[in-house]
């Protein structure tokens, strides 16, 4: 209990301190020493608690009731005083509020009035909380103290009133520790609307019309949300006759409407604070506040509070599917909406909140399905996302000061201007979306928890991940190519990098070690039976932190590297400034440079039409949750434990097969594709084994790159393919397969955009769209494939009784057209060809030669005979013979189409992916999972 | 025979020709006679070749486009120049602007005359060139590159 009320009391005593001390130097130390204490505290109640098990607390506290509503009715009485600036269309702002400010007035003196009986608790999960809040939390504050310097070095116009601004900070995180810590909903409402208040007064710190308009949208949804809560509170007096939140919790699950009603009003609050649709305005607009609000609303505090109590009321939703079904598919409709409106953005910070509403969105999801799985999952993905938003947020920042913009066309070769910001923001956006990092761990959590909820809501994942991909890699493509900018002074302050770089080295850490983190923390939260962590497989794990080990080892791999040969220019139509690297001489013997820009796909969809048909949509599922109370009332057991999928048996035989045969097997393929194209020219063509003379050339060649980040992307490409395809013929588990091959197509893409040549870059960017094409597709197919035989595992796939192909024909055909894009075959063969057909010159390897091009082409094979082991799949329970017969059938009209067809665009390519992915993939999984279990 | 031989790259480069000589450079890749059954390849990118066939005379203007081609393929390379132009600037020769020949700019290793060359040449010319080629992989680092682009 002392630490708990240290954690909550403690933050007072430095932002007073900081309200009234303005010498840099002292506040640096009054920041420093504060959110030291507050992490040591953190860390000592994790070390109390975790071996005692959750426990409440219940101290004599004279008046706390009457304190409460004091400071509640003093609370609306300043905000009601600070709605003096709205304009006309903001009335409903102090409407709400007063609206508010009658139901909580009403319930407090109107009703009788409830015991508090347990006031504060402790459990696993507002242990990570607290350690989150305290650990990035405070590392934010850290990082805003020199940062704000600057920003008013730069900003002469803006008032400074950082003594108000650091007050707020810490007062931000003494709430959020109310907010974690309290089991009296009234205490915990208290704190809540502390939040909105600090987050209301931190938007508008600029005090521009924009920032003053953002601010008060911000705060009227978070009234909007308070006034669903104090409804809720009101409920709960009236008929519940108890405010404790674990109460409230067991009364729920038993089906008491009188609990039901109130959970469904707070977890609308909880919506409303997570910026869920139709609400993810106003995170939007937060963004008007200096970064470092930012990196504390969306990783540490406020949204964060919002999917807490969610997560908190997850058992009922998981005893009360009508209630809770609707809730999960609110989220995973925010998934997909949101990162769809991510691509449309270039403003970095931007993304950076879709990206987090995004995530968030998974999060309610989770808590919408509830199972342990799912919970498990949940609080895997606010830990990562919480580390890997909060650097990402701060590089940014960093990033502005430097370039005086916050666009991602403009990082464009911060790899080379400013490495280390550079080297912390890719750490970053591979924590958000790349295996083996940890929001993809959680990600792979989710959905298998969602299969077994739910398959519409993995689908919704499946379809939002490949937008998550587009967005973040274009993002990494910006930042690694080298565009040959001058090295650029670095003027973060000392807290700013120590801030940035623990976040990264706990980026790396929490993938490293995630399941240390959820046998100490997680899973006994959980309920005892559940094992999340064995679910995904301890092969898999290790198999993860494989994939962690090459990656961080291969730069150094490199480090020793000897250098070969001097640097190639890149390709530019051979019209290269002999003195100016990359430029070219134009017409009129002017010189240019080139230049490329990412792809927004503004055509394809807009951010408005996304938001008003998710938040439609939104709108109607929130309607559902409400109109599903009525019914869920005769509790309905939960859904049956499902039974963990069986542990995955690796075969080494397969691995090594794969690994020795599959670039001989490869290389005959890729032989028999030219024999058969030229055939079908009416030529005679190349010798079958004419690749592998290809091949031994080109490691015979001399190499030229273009810079020294060329070899190691080929590397970690050809690598990771191989590893992709040797897992699967390891018989191990198709998403992991799947993922491993999705890294490895990023390290592809990052070779094309390293060297700042337009004809690689537009190849790396027409290969981004091709992988947003047929992501979708390849997810569906372990989708598709777990519901035919309730396990991702190859080996059990392999053997299924009846072929998969008559089980799942839709996703058959579904995977035979991604499987043309994957192999780049006309009419998909946009960002590079194997044959003479390519406007790009090469497309994605122009710039690649000798034994690059050799290690690409290599690692092509392995992959294309991965492919067709997909393939191979749906015919596995057939004889050996027929199964290979019907898969170089597909092998074969896939050479047929290439020569068949003319190219497409990149509009019409995704267009159609997604589409039949829609229809014959999903449908084919809905279907079978509705009416086919067998 | 090595394998430089057996999987012979081309780029070609049109420095001011008529189009007459690569029309039949283009004629080669035609079912008729069908190069890629000896594994050549049209790229069309410098860095992934191994033959550099140009046809037409150098001129001012591409120049310097001529010589950073050449120095873009990645060693071993060898260039064959084909058609009169290409030989010594042909019917342009006295233009006031075309360099005589392809070797005013860079080392050329297989001429192929004609006007224009017809694909029977042109094809020995390219089988001359993979010998070349062979002598080159042969020779240690650095030496049998026939220098960089020679002054015009
Ligand atoms: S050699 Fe004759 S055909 Fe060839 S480019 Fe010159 S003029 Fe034209």
């Amino acid at each position: 209990m002392p630490v708990l009320a240290f954690l909550i009391l403690f933050p007072l005593l430095p932002a007073l301190l900081l309200s009234v001390v303005s010498h840099q130097g002292a506040r640096t130390w009054i920041v420093r020493l504060g959110v030291l204490a507050l992490a040591l505290a953190a860390v000592l109640l994790a070390k109390d608690h975790l071996a005692s098990g959750p426990a409440f607390y219940s101290p004599a506290i004279p008046h706390l009731e009457g304190a409460i509503f004091a400071g509640e009715m003093l609370l609306y009485l300043y905000l009601l005083w600070r709605c003096r600036q709205i304009r006309a269309l903001e009335a409903w702002v102090p409407l709400v509020l007063l609206l508010q400010a009658g139901v909580i007035a009403y319930t407090r003196l109107g009703l009788p009035p409830v015991p508090a009986e347990r006031i504060f608790g402790v459990d696993n999960l507002s242990i990570l909380m607290a350690l989150i809040i305290a650990v990035v939390g405070g590392l934010v504050c850290a990082y805003a103290v020199p940062y704000m310097k600057d920003f008013h070095d730069q900003h002469p116009e803006i008032r400074d009133r950082r003594r108000p601004f650091f007050f707020l900070l810490f007062l931000f995180l003494s709430a959020m520790f109310g907010i974690v810590f309290s089991n009296h909903l009234g205490l915990l409402f208290f704190f809540w609307e502390i939040t909105s208040l600090c987050c209301f007064l931190l938007i508008r710190y600029a005090g521009s019309e924009e920032s003053i308009r953002n601010a008060y949208r911000a705060l009227g949804l978070n009234l909007l949300g308070g006034l669903a809560f104090a409804l809720g509170l009101w409920w709960l007096s009236r008929h519940a006759g108890t405010l404790d939140l674990d109460r409230v919790v067991t009364l729920g699950k038993a089906g008491a409407l009188a609990a039901l009603v109130p959970v469904v009003l707070i977890s609308f609050a909880g919506l409303t604070k997570a910026a869920q649709l139709p609400f993810q305005s106003w995170l939007l607009g937060a963004m008007v506040a200096p970064t470092p609000v930012s990196a504390l609303l969306h990783s540490s505090t406020m949204v964060k509070a919002g999917v807490f109590i969610i997560l908190k009321f997850s058992p009922v939703f998981l005893a009360h599917p009508s209630v809770g079904m609707p809730l999960a598919l609110l989220g995973g409709l925010t998934f997909l909406v949101t990162s769809l409106a991510a691509v449309t953005q270039s403003n970095a910070k931007r993304v950076l909140a879709y990206s987090t509403v995004a995530n968030l969105g998974l999060v309610v999801a989770c808590a919408g399905v509830g199972s342990p799985q799912a919970v498990w999952a949940a609080l895997l993905l606010v830990l990562f996302h919480a580390v890997s938003k909060g650097l990402l947020f701060q590089a940014v920042g960093a990033a502005e000061h430097g370039l005086h913009s916050r666009d991602i066309e403009d990082m464009e070769g911060l790899i080379t201007a400013r490495p280390a910001l550079a080297l912390a923001m890719l750490v970053g956006i591979l924590g958000m979306f790349l295996a083996p990092f940890g929001m993809l761990v959680g990600k792979w959590a989710c959905l298998q928890a969602f299969l077994r909820a739910s398959p519409l809501l993995a689908l919704l994942l499946a379809f939002g991940s490949a937008p998550t991909l587009f967005f973040w890699a274009k993002w990494m493509g910006k930042l690694a190519s080298v565009a040959g900018r001058p090295r650029v002074r670095d003027s973060s302050g000392l807290d700013e990098w120590v801030s940035m770089g623990t976040l990264a080295v706990l980026t790396l850490a929490a993938c490293g070690l995630f399941p240390l983190v959820s046998r100490v923390l997680i899973e006994p939260y959980l309920a005892p039976a559940a094992a999340p962590l064995s679910a995904l497989g301890s092969g898999n794990l290790s198999v993860l932190l494989l994939m962690l080990g090459l990656l961080l080892l291969l730069p150094l791999a490199f480090l020793f590297y000897p250098r070969r040969g001097p640097l190639a220019a890149p390709y530019l139509g051979g019209a290269n400034r002999q003195d100016e690297p990359g430029r070219f001489l134009g017409s009129l013997g002017r010189s240019f440079g080139s230049e490329t820009r990412n792809y927004y796909l503004a055509n394809l969809f807009s951010e408005k039409g996304l938001l008003r048909w998710g938040g439609v949509l939104g709108l109607g599922l929130i309607l559902a949750m409400f109109l599903a109370l009525p019914g869920s009332a005769a509790a309905l057991p939960g859904p049956a434990p499902a039974s963990l999928p069986a542990a995955p048996r690796f075969s080494p035989l397969g691995l090594l097969a794969y690994l020795v045969a599959a670039p001989l097997a490869g290389g005959l393929l890729a032989g028999a594709d030219r024999v058969l194209t030229a055939r079908l020219q009416g030529r005679v063509g190349p010798p079958l084994l004419q690749p592998f003379w290809d091949v031994a050339k080109l490691l015979k060649k001399r190499a030229g790159v273009v810079n020294r980040f060329q070899d190691y992307y080929v590397a970690c490409f050809a690598l990771f393919a191989v590893l992709a395809g040797g897992l699967f013929f390891a018989g191990g588990d198709l998403l992991l397969v799947i993922f491993a091959l999705t890294l490895a197509s990023v390290f592809l893409v990052l070779a094309g955009y390293s060297p700042h040549s337009p004809y690689s870059a537009v190849g790396a960017d027409r290969e981004l769209l091709q992988m947003m094409a047929y992501e979708p597709m390849l997810l569906i197919l372990a989708l598709g494939a777990y519901q035919a035989v309730h396990s991702f595992q190859v080996s059990a796939l392999v053997a299924a009784g009846r072929p998969l192909v008559f089980t799942l024909p839709g996703v058959f055909l579904g995977l035979v057209f991604v499987v043309t894009i994957k192999l780049r075959k006309s009419p998909f063969d946009l960002s590079t060809s194997h044959h003479g057909h390519q406007e790009l010159v090469k497309g994605l390897t122009t710039d690649l030669s000798g034994p690059s091009l050799a290690w690409v082409e290599v690692a092509h094979w392995y992959e294309n005979v991965l492919l067709l082991g997909f393939v191979y799949l749906f015919f596995a329970a057939w004889p050996a013979w027929a199964a290979l017969a019907a898969t170089a059938l597909v092998y074969a009209l896939e050479v047929l189409a290439d020569n068949a067809c003319a190219r497409l665009d990149y509009r019409t390519m995704i267009k159609s992916a997604w589409v039949v992915a829609g229809l014959l993939g999903a449908v084919n999984v809905l279907v079978l999972s509705y009416f086919g279990r067998s | 025979m090595g394998v430089f031989s057996k999987s012979p790259w081309i780029l070609h480069y049109d420095a001011s020709s008529c189009n007459g000589c690569d029309i039949e450079v283009l004629a080669c890749l035609t079912p008729l006679y069908d190069v890629e059954r000896f594994g050549i390849v049209n790229t069309g990118n410098p860095k992934h070749a191994d033959i550099l066939l140009i046809t037409g005379a150098v001129n001012e203007q591409n120049l310097p486009v001529v010589r950073t081609l050449y120095d873009q393929m990645p060693s071993p390379k060898a260039v064959v120049a084909i058609g009169a132009c290409a030989l010594s600037g042909g019917i342009f020769q006295d233009c006031y602007n075309v360099h005589r020949g392809v070797d005013s700019a860079i080392p050329v290793d297989v001429y192929v005359p004609g006007c224009a060359a017809r694909p029977e040449a042109i094809i020995d010319g390219v089988v001359q060139a993979l010998g070349v080629l062979e002598e080159k992989a042969a020779a240690p680092a650095g030496r049998g590159e026939g220098g960089k682009a020679v002054a015009a």
